[in-house]
């Protein structure tokens, strides 16, 4: 699991962790059971503060999305996956907004809008069948 | 604080091999025989260098840290800074102790590898070259202090000098037990000044330089008050210097008093005509001039006192007498010694009285030096190369002759068993009769004859040259008798305005004079005398004014003549008044500044204590720099601001 | 949590020049805080008060509880220090320093110590005059965290570091605190670097503190937007703008508290271009920058009244 954040981001960074994880999770990238790396890991590798990484996890445990084990470890448990799902509608939600945004400074009418979504849907879908991926 | 050691370990063994190689070579220049043969009397090189290096080496242990800029380094350790400054003093009082040790016993494997040992010297002499070496240590503390001082780096420089300056001569005076000084003494006080330099350093361990910042009440008082004490010395040397070139301005407009002639003339010498060229005139008893003199015999001219400086003199402490160190004394109580004269070993000669080494020689006891041309000369001790050397003690009824050939004294009786009545004495060439006569100098009176010395024994001597020795030593007494008829003596024995008395030999005054500025130009002379006093720390005047009885004619930075022996109390009074001046003064600047009620007091006392020296010192212990406090308006609170979490 | 570094009231002049203003600023356990401005805005006239090497005239400053004039050895033992410039003794070797860092401090962990030399690269008997600067930093930074400290005070530590000593050290730092509770105070000018790591930042500006803010927080409240076409929007009523710029004819501002809302409708009107968040350093920029007169000022209207051209 490649967790990785955006400090420009106006999202604190704790929560970009826990998204991260969530989305993983309901990605498939990460399976229930496994483990995360460790504090000290994650926050060198992120180049920030263990503190962060440690209210990030603390979140997952109360969000039920990971579980710690003394000495061992987090570990991240099934419901994951369910949660992951509200949190991904909220930024597919934001996505399409500023892309509609964008779209409507362009000046492009709802219509052409639709009509280039529509097109980028089918060739993210062309290129799927391709590499022979399925996923709902 | 081990670990303050161990740091310093390096640079430590450095200044001990540079110190210690300084300090050898010093000892060695003092040549071998004069430090471990005979007492060490006076090791002026060696005393010097010590002092120098002392210096050199609390100036590097101080400032090395600076130097390195490892200085934030080491505050930061977790180490208080009076530990910081305890572990400086001992890095420096372990080079002393190196040096103390291995400089002698370097001097001396030098001697023995390089030099021609003929004795192994005494070791048991090692004492009194530590004493001659103390002072590095006051010296090296002396620096610590200095350094240590949170102000600007002259004036830092200034207070080191002030207290070398002041503080060794101080330390001389008191170890000294007549013309030499006690070793023990000596290294006592210079043990303890540094002891006490050391504990003043450590009590400003703590503070910085900081312009901006008093630092004269976060230090103790005492600290504050002993560094200002030095610099008011220092201050104060330097009026002296002024005070004595001042007085001695108008003493040298006072005539100087010669002696009374043989028509009981006063003969009165231009002051202004130093050196040889004196020229004489007489006064009568009016006090009038009454003709010129030419240069005549001058031998006991009695001169008014001039006003004399005490300055700093830092000299090397005379711990033994002048005495050669014997190899072995004989019967007779004289002495033979080595004495190396470049590269051989010849004899020196001395006499030590009858039994008793430390006590000069026998008063009237004559040294005649016999040469191998037969020609004798006369003194106290002689450098016996290819002579006789003769002692002769009046009253005895034989001669002593060394031989220098042999190792010992004879004694040589006298012609017929006779006493011994006088010594005769003749300058080479006087009188102009007996000029080509190759005659000796001295003569030996005794009871039924006159001899005279040569390599062989004692030779009735010539009658004329007895004939002139006699006439010689008629001229001489004849002079000694007439100065001995008149006393010259000092009713009001002030510096400026003495008077003067002399006497004859039935007690008559044949002279009195009141010296008392006259012209406009004395006058001038005086005032400018006596305006020092007003600038001294009236704590020193009313000191010498009450208590000194001693400083007659010598401005010292402790004693002022001009006031001593309870004289010119108006000048005390007004120096008092002056001081409370100067104090006024800088206690309107500093409350202007904005210092605290206790600064205010304190400098106010000092200054009050210690005059102009003390005013000028405030100026720079306490700026008013330090107290100002600009115009600073309120910050304004963060445009961004995250309240902290609770707890 | 406990507040272990703290500035209260703070002022300090150099003689007539007043370098600090009445500093507020405190550091919880376990936060690091990064301490910024410009050159000579007086960061380092602050870490030395709090350090206890210069006085201040008014106010205090506390580490552990103890006020910075009175720390004792045994506070200093706990609090690890880096001044300015990575300062070492020049005369020792690498290995007399590290020996007398254990012998002064009680906790130093002397394996640490030695693995982190090792793994820089170091050779212990090396005379640190020897050292390049950044080996010099190194070995600082080695030194003041194998001590296991409870405070890190740091001056401008990334200076003179290239960008993998500067990782190294920010790796080095983290181990730290992964390990002990330990709090950090750290000056920098790598503000990328501050951007990920700090927990709270403060910009120390004319003596005092223009922002003395969580970094999550700033990301939350700050926004840049470019006005496209009409009169300036209004973006709530406790919204402020920092800064305006004139910029190509087109007037750029950075809002503080803007409502997220109505910044929403005006970008989709068309009359403002939404540009995010602002970077630290384009904040940094922002606020410190050279400055026309009276902006940063309460009042919006003066502010309109403001203008700056910059070509």
């Amino acid at each position: 699991m490649l967790i990785r954040i955006d400090p420009r981001s106006a999202e604190p960074i704790f929560e970009q962790i826990v998204f991260a994880v969530k989305a993983a999770l309901a990605r498939g990238t990460a399976t229930p059971g496994d483990k995360l790396p460790s504090v000290r890991e994650l926050a060198r590798d992120l180049a920030i503060n263990p503190n962060t990484v440690v209210r990030a996890y603390e979140q997952l445990e109360r969000d039920g999305v990971v579980v710690r084990r003394q000495g061992s470890g987090c570990f991240l448990t099934d419901r994951g996956s369910e949660l992951g799902l509200v949190q991904r509608r909220r930024q597919l939600q934001e996505l399409l907004r500023r892309a509609a945004t964008d779209a409507f400074h362009l000046g492009f009418t709802a219509a052409e809008v639709r009509t280039a979504l529509e097109q980028s849907l089918e060739q993210l879908q062309f290129d799927k069948n391709d590499q022979g991926k399925d996923r709902p | 604080m081990k670990a303050l050691l161990m740091r310093d370990l390096s640079f430590a063994a450095l200044l001990t091999l540079l110190g210690t190689v300084a300090l050898a070579i010093a000892l060695a220049q003092e040549h071998f025989q004069e430090v471990w043969v005979f007492e060490p009397s006076r090791l002026q090189m060696t005393f010097h260098t010590a002092w120098a290096a002392g210096l050199v080496l609390g100036v590097a242990v101080a400032l090395r840290d600076r130097w390195n800029g490892a200085l934030d380094y080491i505050r930061h350790r977790p180490l208080s800074p009076a530990v910081l400054q305890v572990g400086r003093l001992t890095t420096a009082s372990l080079v002393l102790v190196a040096w103390w040790v291995l400089a002698p016993a370097g001097a001396w494997l030098a001697e023995l590898v390089g030099g021609s040992l003929v004795s192994a010297g005494r070791l048991d002499h090692w004492p009194l070259v530590f004493a001659s070496m103390a002072p590095a240590a006051s010296a090296a503390a002396l620096a610590m202090l200095a350094a240590r001082l949170p102000l600007a780096w002259w004036l830092r420089a200034v207070v080191a000098a002030a207290l070398l300056l002041v503080g060794f001569p101080l330390c001389e005076q008191f170890a000294a037990v007549g013309d030499r000084h006690d070793p023990v003494v000596f290294t006592g006080l210079h043990l303890g000044l540094a002891v006490l330099l050391g504990a003043v350093s450590v009590a400003f361990g703590h503070v910085e330089r900081d312009p901006d910042r008093s630092w004269t009440r976060r230090v103790p008082a005492w600290a504050t008050a002993f560094v200002l004490a030095a610099g008011v010395a220092g201050g104060t040397l330097l009026l002296s210097w002024f005070g004595t070139g001042a007085l001695r301005n108008f003493a040298a407009v006072l005539p100087v008093i010669g002696r009374v002639g043989e028509r009981h003339e006063l003969l009165a010498f231009d002051a202004r005509h130093q050196g040889r060229s004196q020229r004489a005139y007489i006064l009568d008893a009016e006090h009038h001039r009454t003709g010129a003199m030419a240069e005549g015999e001058i031998t006991d001219v009695v001169r008014l006192e001039r006003p004399r400086f005490r300055g700093p003199e830092l000299e090397a402490p005379q711990f033994g007498p002048r005495l050669w160190s014997p190899l072995r004394i004989d019967r007779h109580g004289f002495a033979n010694c080595l004495l190396l004269d470049s590269d051989r070993w010849t004899r020196r000669f001395h006499v030590f009285g009858r039994g008793d080494r430390v006590t000069p020689f026998h008063s009237g006891v004559r040294l005649v030096l016999v040469g191998a041309d037969g020609f004798a000369s006369g003194s106290e001790s002689a450098v016996a190369r290819h002579s006789m050397v003769w002692a002769v003690e009046p009253e005895a009824r034989e001669v002593f002759c060394f031989d220098p050939s042999r190792d010992e004294v004879r004694a040589v009786p006298m012609p017929d068993g006779q006493r011994i009545v006088a010594v005769l004495e003749q300058e080479q060439g006087d009188p102009p009769a007996l000029a080509g006569w190759k005659v000796p100098s001295w003569l030996v009176r005794g009871e039924t004859g006159v001899f005279a010395f040569t390599r062989d024994g004692l030779v009735p001597a010539e009658a004329k040259a007895v004939e002139a020795a006699e006439l010689r030593q008629a001229a001489r007494r004849e002079r000694g008798e007439r100065a001995r008829q008149q006393t010259i003596e000092f009713p009001v024995a002030d510096v400026l305005t003495p008077t003067v008395r002399v006497l004859d030999a039935a007690g008559a005054v044949r002279f009195e004079h009141a010296y008392a500025p006259r012209t406009a130009l004395e006058r001038t002379a005086y005032a400018m005398g006596l305006a020092p006093s007003l600038l001294r720390s009236p704590l020193l005047q009313l000191g010498a004014h009450l208590l000194a009885d001693d400083v007659h004619f010598e401005v010292s930075v402790f004693g002022d003549p001009v006031v001593a022996e309870g004289r010119r109390s108006w000048l005390v009074f007004a120096n008092c008044v002056v001081s409370g001046m100067f104090a006024a003064i800088t206690r309107r600047r500093l409350r202007r500044a904005g210092a605290d009620a206790g600064t205010l007091r304190f400098w106010s006392v000092a200054v009050a204590l210690t005059g102009l020296v003390g005013a000028l010192l405030s100026e720079w212990f306490e700026a008013s720099r330090a107290w100002r406090v600009p115009e600073a308006s309120p910050a304004p609170e963060p445009r961004i601001f995250t309240v902290r979490e609770a707890g | 949590m406990s507040t272990v570094l703290s500035f209260e009231g703070v002022h300090r002049h150099f003689g007539p020049h007043q370098v600090l203003r009445g500093l507020n600023l405190t550091v919880q356990q376990g936060q690091i805080y990064a301490f910024l401005g410009r050159n000579g805005a007086g960061k380092t006239t602050a870490l030395r008060i709090l350090m206890g090497f210069l006085a201040p005239h008014r106010g205090r400053a506390t580490v552990l509880g103890v006020d910075s004039q009175a720390l004792r050895p045994a506070d200093r033992a706990r609090i690890g220090y880096v001044g300015e410039g990575h300062l070492l003794d020049p005369t020792m070797r690498v290995k007399d320093v590290i020996a007398f860092e254990r012998g002064t401090r009680a906790t130093f962990r002397l394996d640490l110590a030695a693995r982190a030399v090792q793994r820089c690269g170091l050779r212990l008997g090396q005379f640190v005059a020897t050292l390049s600067r950044g080996q010099r930093a190194q070995l600082s930074l080695v030194l003041a965290v194998a001590a296991a400290p409870e405070v890190l005070v740091f001056d401008d530590p990334a200076m003179g570091l290239d960008v993998v000593m500067r990782r190294e050290f920010l790796d080095a730092m983290i181990d730290l605190l992964a390990d002990s509770g330990c709090a950090v105070l750290f000056s920098s000018h790598i503000l990328t670097d501050v951007e990920r790591i700090a927990d709270r930042v403060g910009i120390l500006h004319q003596g005092a503190l223009l922002v003395d803010a969580t970094m999550d927080d700033l990301r939350r409240r700050l926004r840049r937007c470019v006005v496209l076409g009409g009169p300036e929007p209004a973006l709530g009523g406790a919204a402020q703008v920092l800064r305006r710029r004139v910029r190509q004819g087109a007037t750029e501002l950075l809002w503080l508290d803007p409502d997220a809302r109505e910044l929403a409708r005006f970008a989709q009107e068309g009359r403002l271009q939404d540009l995010g968040t602002p970077t630290l350093e384009e904040l940094f920029l922002d606020l410190t920058g050279i400055e026309p007169p009276g902006l940063l000022s309460e009042s919006v209207r003066e502010v309109a009244r403001a203008q700056e051209v910059v070509q």
